[in-house]
């Protein structure tokens, strides 16, 4: 059975966008930094199909091939798709699966890579993990992994913490209420220009009878 | 050369102490480990066990650190630490009006009056050359703001805490700032992370 897990990168200050971000701010104001990483190494590596190659450490490299391989669906929230003006049709991974209230007609038709959503992130992580088989699902968006760390769905999560502080945005740890979670490192690898970190969260033990 | 720096126990979501000021759980990793970092505050031993890569870090930050710089809500939330900080070192508040039960021969504590800029600067010539470290969030954003803050020292803990004190608040930058990880240790129960400030 695959894991859920998150992965983003995020300012040292807790942001994954700075402030103002739209489709022609992708990344909000000065959040191109965030980004630094994917373009200032040596190792070239190519996400998926039409998106641009990117040239990270070698250490960051190795990482993200093994990311590569357990990727079995990935869950977005609508807002992020439209930012990012729908990957211009080649999303970052597929299956890709997009929560919505309403879905873009536009892009339900043969051979679109997204699956639209509209009965909450619970039901889009069940149809991802049914997608995904034995791999991850792998949630993308801060919104989605903050509902989704509420009802307890998440095993794990990998922050890419880009050394910048932003001092304003979208916060990826937000709405969350004051139940806290405890959590487990799995690791955090000092490379040029991020920080990879890696926690399990500690899930609650449920009472023998 | 003198450095200004800050050392705060964070949690993954960014705060340095959960509802009503609880730093219990943010400071558990300094009693759960095997190798002793000997401390006192006023007459309470408040000695720590920890591992033995934080007990290296603590022992460098020790080594290192001349002065305090705290904010008032701090002092006095923290009981002005019995009289004597853990880390042994004077410690200047930054305040509006001056506690005058402890101005006196010997006292620890400096009171400012007149701002954070002016704060940083006695606790440099207290410091004895070594290195400033600003023990409030709320002094922290305004040196990040003033351009005074040159490194940043995070005890990352495991754990979200969902609401509380954060550090990095009210900051509004105009630009954003660059810094530049220099160290990141991952102990156990805990990842100590440095970053230096690109100025």
């Amino acid at each position: 059975m695959g894991k859920v897990t998150f992965n983003m990168t995020m300012s040292l200050d807790g942001f994954v966008a700075g402030p103002n971000d739209s489709p022609e701010n992708g990344l909000g104001d000065g959040g191109d930094a965030l980004f630094k990483w994917y373009f200032s190494g040596d190792t070239e590596i190519s996400i998926s199909d039409g998106t641009p190659v990117l040239k990270v450490s070698s250490q960051s490299a190795k990482l993200l091939k093994e990311a590569f391989k357990t990727y079995g669906a990935g869950v977005w929230g609508r807002r992020t798709f439209d930012i990012a003006r729908a990957w211009g049709g080649h999303p970052p991974g597929t299956p890709c699966f997009i929560v919505t209230h309403t879905v873009p007609q536009e892009w339900v038709r043969e051979g679109s890579p997204f699956i639209f959503v509209t009965d909450g992130v619970e039901s889009a992580i069940r149809q991802a993990k049914k997608a995904g088989g034995d791999k991850d699902v792998v949630l993308c968006t801060a919104s989605i992994l903050q509902q989704a760390l509420k009802v307890g769905l998440v095993d794990e999560m990998y922050i890419d913490v880009a050394p910048v502080l932003l001092g304003g945005g979208v916060r990826l740890f937000d709405n969350l209420g004051t139940e806290s979670f405890e959590l487990e490192s799995i690791r955090a690898i000092d490379v040029p220009n991020v920080t990879h970190l890696g926690f399990r969260i500690v899930k609650k033990q449920r009472k023998e009878n | 050369m003198q450095k200004v720096s800050t050392g705060f126990s964070m949690s993954l979501d960014g705060f340095i102490a959960g509802p009503n000021d609880d730093i219990q759980r943010l400071f558990a990793w300094m009693f759960m480990g095997n190798t002793d970092v000997k401390q006192s505050s006023g007459d309470t031993d408040l000695s720590l066990k920890v591992s033995s890569e934080s007990a290296e870090m603590f022992e460098q930050a020790t080594k290192a650190t001349g002065a305090l710089v705290a904010g008032r809500r701090l002092f006095d939330v923290a009981g002005a630490w019995g009289g004597k900080h853990p880390m042994d070192v004077p410690v200047v508040v930054v305040t509006h009006t001056v506690p005058q039960e402890w101005v006196k021969e010997g006292s620890p504590f400096t009171f400012v009056t007149d701002g954070v800029e002016s704060a940083i600067e006695k606790a440099k010539q207290i410091a004895g050359g070594k290195d400033v470290v600003v023990a409030s969030a709320s002094i922290v954003q305004q040196c990040i703001k003033l351009g005074l803050l040159d490194n940043i020292h995070i005890d990352l803990v495991p754990i979200l805490l969902g609401d509380g004190i954060r550090l990095f608040e009210h900051l509004d930058l105009g630009q954003p700032i660059e810094l530049e990880s220099t160290r990141v240790i991952e102990a156990p129960n805990v990842t100590h992370l440095d970053f230096r400030v690109v100025k």
